[in-house]
């Protein structure tokens, strides 16, 4: 397909246009300086030069409390799905996703195969084939990035709508998806060919962003080793000592999908279904009903949570379950840092 | 933007993170990164926060007591009632008839106007809150050493130290966010020394880990500071020029040898050795403490203790050096200085002072009450004196010393009002209940624990017919005939910063650009202070306070054999109103437990998991053992969150006799196997 260059003095036009026609989310500035996804209200809001954002993008579609239906006496009334975070119902727009990062929408690849898996989860595709994805491949990796070695970035080859690769004063365009031809086509008064140079100088910048990484690990070594069962029990000890159970990791991490789901009594006969965040730290998580947890101790849950990651998922899902976005080793309390426990693994 | 910044309701850290909102709903929480605190990570209370926000059970009317029964009333029904009722009991009884407990969950601005709505309309000094439970005796402890009772350094500071020495906290479970600035610390290379008969999580990264029998901190502190004169690690030029009353203390400490301390503690003498040596030592000394140093019929004196540690090895008044205690509730710092006290003004400027009084007089425009209002536990066991309380945002049906006297004095109560945002045991005794909003319903500030004004701001409204609580107050005061007219919660930060001097620069304005001000914060130009009594202390010359060891007021006996000390867990918060409903969390402990040694386990014949009665001189509940070896024999443990198995219905009333504070670290138990 024929790649594509805007000028960045038309970015702000082309968002101003599309609002009109989509619900944007976009990554804005939050009152206390952090950049969050958040549906704009104004193409002014958008912040591009961002590092990465908090949290990934994967509330929009999976979100942190749901409700799937409610019911009254021996009625039940399927909930709809709504915007997750939007400020119009889900059904009268559709959204764009302007600007997530090459390793939060393989995120979204991956939660794709998993509801999907025993039938499509409503709720969630929904959403999702409600969604164009525009994204912004990464120049300049971050201090606990390693989506090179994951394969999820700094730039995707496919799977994407649209991907933007920035070229200082313009961004290469590239289109990966029927939706995103038919974006450009439409919009295509802001767009034009991109030349022969321009193509070179993507590749260049492409290459350039990946010699900046200065963590690298090696995710086919490190499962190997896992399911040989070549890793000493007392790491996991040791990252069981450090973890502080706030669900944290999985809270922020683009691909984790569990959840759970609770009643709320909400009158005589009356009450709603959700679906609320889960995570796999919890000892809740594996307790059954009488009081029996097969994962009783901590240590198991913590090495659980990384043999699902690194080995299970991409046996079940072709994928590994970690993107390498690096958000876990921010948002741990006890210093737990999937990066450093492969590297030990490798060792 | 559909992300609102505002400030975690549960812990005194003071995170900063985001709600998400669709329509009028919170759907999700993200922390903020760039915050100070948080950093980009949050507790799993702090993350699943907007869990009980909208739940179900929130009261969404005001309720009147009729018949036994709870009736929907309107607002003006039932602040007609409260009206006529406060000012019919005030005539008959007098204004000291009356006792209020303000909330350490609620704003600033909103325990200001419940301490001017006391004091200016009740006309009474009977004005307290979960303070008088917690920290009161820090409060009276570090006046008297210090002049000032707060953390003396930021919780950032923590990391730089190069020894931290943790006293009564389960630092990583109660402080998550100090909790991970220790273990960053040790990562440097910080020595740590945690001293507490529990083996906390925090033990696994400290160098030493002393474990006193509870209620015998005195004797380890002095018996440190023993250690410390005798192998000339003291810091004697420091305390000649910066403390007063060095001798006496000196002689104090002659007896408290290593030898004599293990016979009361259980610390073997060598250890007490080596951690005395390695905090005398250490360059940049922090040490926190918590519940188990303040909760004890001895708590000032034990604050007062560790004050003299500090002071002896000069290891205070210095960035990343300091004495720490870790404040629980999200504003309990917030509403002590807002004078939610009974013989404090906001900026603990003293009731009892005619010129303090005079200014605030003139301010509010009213004749003040002069004589010293009663504490909490006072309120509740002077009931025969005291007719009616309003209760805002407190659960002493739950959290008090044994309750099975609370609820009764309660229910003897002429009337009763309590305002909170759900049904708690306490609002269940009420004649009247008002639904106040919670911390995402309602602008304001609160105030962490290291003294950091942040504000509160409104992301969705008040469920139901819910109001802000600082509307409420200035509603019921109007009705009671003194008006309170402020537009908004930024209006009474301007009073407050008027009329108290630590905060006298702390304005709207200036909070919304930063991440909050600490104070001493003088004036609009002052930057806040990280850590306090750099050069000379509040009080001018930091004060030795010569301190004797006594024991715990309840101590075992042949009947009562076990030693029980209460606390919290990581998922809960207090009387679990909020986390019990909150389905993440409550599902990690759905139900309470009693810790226990295996020792004691396998003499009793008792097996984990098995249901056994504990039992005091007060009452009994029936409960699950958790039997290992996280805590020494003879000692057990019991959360109170869980009122199917209430801690508090056992433990001991006694106060320390100047701060007030119960005595919820010791009571003496038996145990008993449930035979099947």
């Amino acid at each position: 397909m024929r790649d594509w260059i805007l000028y960045k003095e038309h970015t702000f036009p082309l968002i101003r246009r599309l609002n009109k026609h989509f619900e944007i989310i976009a990554p804005v500035e939050g009152k206390g300086g952090d950049i969050v996804f958040d549906p704009i209200t104004s193409e002014h809001d958008v912040v591009l030069d961002f590092t990465n954002t908090i949290m990934p993008p994967k509330r929009f579609f999976f979100p942190q409390f749901e409700t799937l239906f409610s019911w009254k006496g021996k009625e039940f009334t399927l909930a709809p799905p709504r915007g997750a975070g939007l400020t119009v119902p889900l059904k009268t727009k559709r959204r764009i996703i302007f600007g997530i990062r090459p390793c939060d929408f393989s995120g979204i690849l991956f939660l794709d195969g998993y509801y999907a898996l025993a039938y499509e989860d409503n709720y969630y595709f929904t959403r999702r084939n409600n969604t164009l994805f525009i994204l912004l491949g990464c120049n300049e990796p971050q201090e606990h990035c390693f989506c090179l070695s994951a394969g999820t970035g700094p730039f995707l080859k496919r799977g994407f709508d649209i991907q933007l690769t920035d070229l200082k004063d313009r961004y290469y365009v590239q289109i990966g998806s029927r939706k995103g031809k038919e974006l450009i086509e439409r919009y295509d008064y802001f767009f034009r060919p991109a030349s022969r140079e321009e193509k070179e100088e993507n590749i260049q910048t492409v290459r350039e962003a990946e010699r900046k990484f200065k963590e690298e690990v090696d995710f086919d070594l490190v499962a190997k080793k896992m399911e040989n069962e070549e890793v000493p029990e007392s790491l996991w000890q040791e990252l069981a000592v450090r973890c502080q159970n706030c669900g944290g990791c999985s809270y922020v991490c683009p691909t984790c999908f569990c959840f759970n789901l609770i009643d709320r009594v909400t009158g005589k006969e009356e009450g709603k279904r959700m679906r609320t965040w889960d995570s796999c730290t919890f000892s809740g998580y594996t307790r059954m009903a009488g009081g029996y947890n097969p994962r009783e101790e901590k240590k198991d849950r913590v090495k659980r949570r990384f043999y699902h990651k690194l080995v299970y998922e991409p046996q079940q899902f072709g994928m590994h379950g970690c993107v390498g976005c690096g958000r876990c080793v921010t948002t741990c309390l006890g210093n737990i840092n999937m990066p450093r426990v492969m590297h030990e693994i490798m060792k | 933007m559909k992300k609102i910044l505002t400030t975690c309701t549960y812990c005194g850290c003071g995170c900063g993170l985001y709600l998400q909102v669709e329509g009028n709903e919170v759907i999700g929480v993200t922390p903020s990164r760039e915050h100070p605190i948080s950093r980009g990570s949050l507790c799993v209370k702090g993350w699943n926060i907007h869990e009980f926000i909208q739940h179900p059970d929130r009261l969404r009317t005001p309720l009147i007591k009729k018949k036994g029964g709870f009736e929907e009333v309107s607002w003006d029904e039932a602040f007609n009632l409260i009206a006529e009722k406060f000012k019919r009991i005030k005539k008959r009884f007098g204004p000291d008839s009356l006792g209020v407990l303000a909330s350490a969950k609620c704003t600033n601005e909103e325990n200001y106007l419940l301490s001017k709505f006391t004091r200016a309309v009740l006309g009474t000094n009977n004005i307290d809150h979960c303070a008088r439970l917690c920290h009161s005796s820090t409060v009276v402890g570090l006046a008297t050493a210090f002049g000032s009772g707060a953390m003396t350094n930021s919780i950032n500071e923590i990391e730089e130290a190069d020894c931290i020495l943790v006293a009564g906290s389960n630092t990583t479970l109660q402080h998550p966010q100090i909790g991970s600035r220790i273990l960053n610390a040790v990562e440097k290379g910080a020595s740590l020394i945690v001293v507490d008969p529990r083996t906390t999580q925090l033990v696994s990264f400290a160098l030493l880990h002393l474990k006193p029998r509870p209620g015998t901190d005195v004797a380890w502190i002095n018996g440190m500071m023993h250690v410390i004169l005798k192998k000339g690690l003291a810091n004697l030029d420091f305390v000649k020029k910066r403390t007063e009353n060095f001798p006496a203390l000196k002689r104090k400490l002659a007896k408290f040898t290593p030898q004599y301390v293990e016979r009361i503690t259980g610390i073997p003498k060598e250890d007490l050795k080596e951690a005395a040596g390695i905090y005398a030592r250490a360059k940049r000394a922090i040490l926190i403490y918590s519940m188990g140093i303040t909760q004890h019929v001895t708590g000032t004196d034990n604050v007062l203790s560790l004050a003299n540690l500090t002071l002896l090895t000069s290891h205070v008044g210095r960035p990343y050096t300091g004495l720490n205690p870790l404040r629980g509730q999200n504003n309990v710092q917030g509403a002590c200085d807002m004078g939610a006290l009974p013989d404090f003004y906001s900026g603990y400027q003293k009731v009892s002072n005619a010129p303090c009084r005079r200014k605030f007089e003139r301010a509010w425009n009213v004749k003040l009450p002069q004589n010293k209002g009663l504490t909490i536990i006072e309120m509740v066991r002077e009931a025969g004196r005291i007719k009616g309380m309003y209760i805002m945002g407190e659960n002493p049906a739950l959290s008090d010393p044994d309750i099975t006297h609370t609820v009764e004095a309660l229910k003897s109560l002429d009337f009763l009002v309590v305002q909170d945002i759900f049904l708690t045991e306490t609002a269940q005794l009420a004649d009247v209940v008002l639904p106040g909003a919670s911390f995402a319903e309602k602008d304001g500030s609160f105030t962490s624990t290291e003294r950091r004004v942040q504000r509160v701001r409104k992301s969705i409204n008040p469920v139901g017919e819910a109001k802000a609580d600082w509307e409420i107050i200035c509603d019921l005061s109007k009705k009671m005939g003194y008006p309170l007219n402020y537009e908004s919660p930024e209006e009474v930060m301007e009073e407050i910063a008027l009329l108290t001097p630590i905060y006298g620069g702390i304005y709207y304005d200036r909070l919304e650009k930063t991440f909050g001000l600490q104070w001493p914060c003088w004036n609009k130009k002052h930057p806040g202070t990280t850590f306090l009594h750099r050069g000379s202390f509040s009080r001018g010359k930091g004060h030795f306070t010569p301190i004797d060891y006594k024991p715990a007021k309840e101590l075992p006996s042949k009947k009562y054999s076990f030693i029980l000390t209460t606390g919290r867990l990581y998922y809960h918060w207090h009387t679990g109103s909020m986390t019990r409903r909150s389905s993440t969390l409550h599902r990690e402990y759905p139900e309470g437990f009693i810790e226990m040694n295996l020792q004691d386990a396998q003499r009793l014949g008792i097996k984990n998991k098995e249901m056994v009665r504990v039992i005091s001189r007060r009452g009994k509940i029936t409960i699950q053992a958790l039997v290992g070896e996280l805590i020494i024999p003879g000692t057990v443990f019991i959360p109170f969150h869980f009122k199917e198995a209430a801690a508090n219905l056992l433990t001991n009333p006694v106060l320390d006799p100047k701060a007030k504070i119960p005595e919820y670290k010791v009571c003496a138990v038996r145990i008993e196997r449930i035979e099947r």
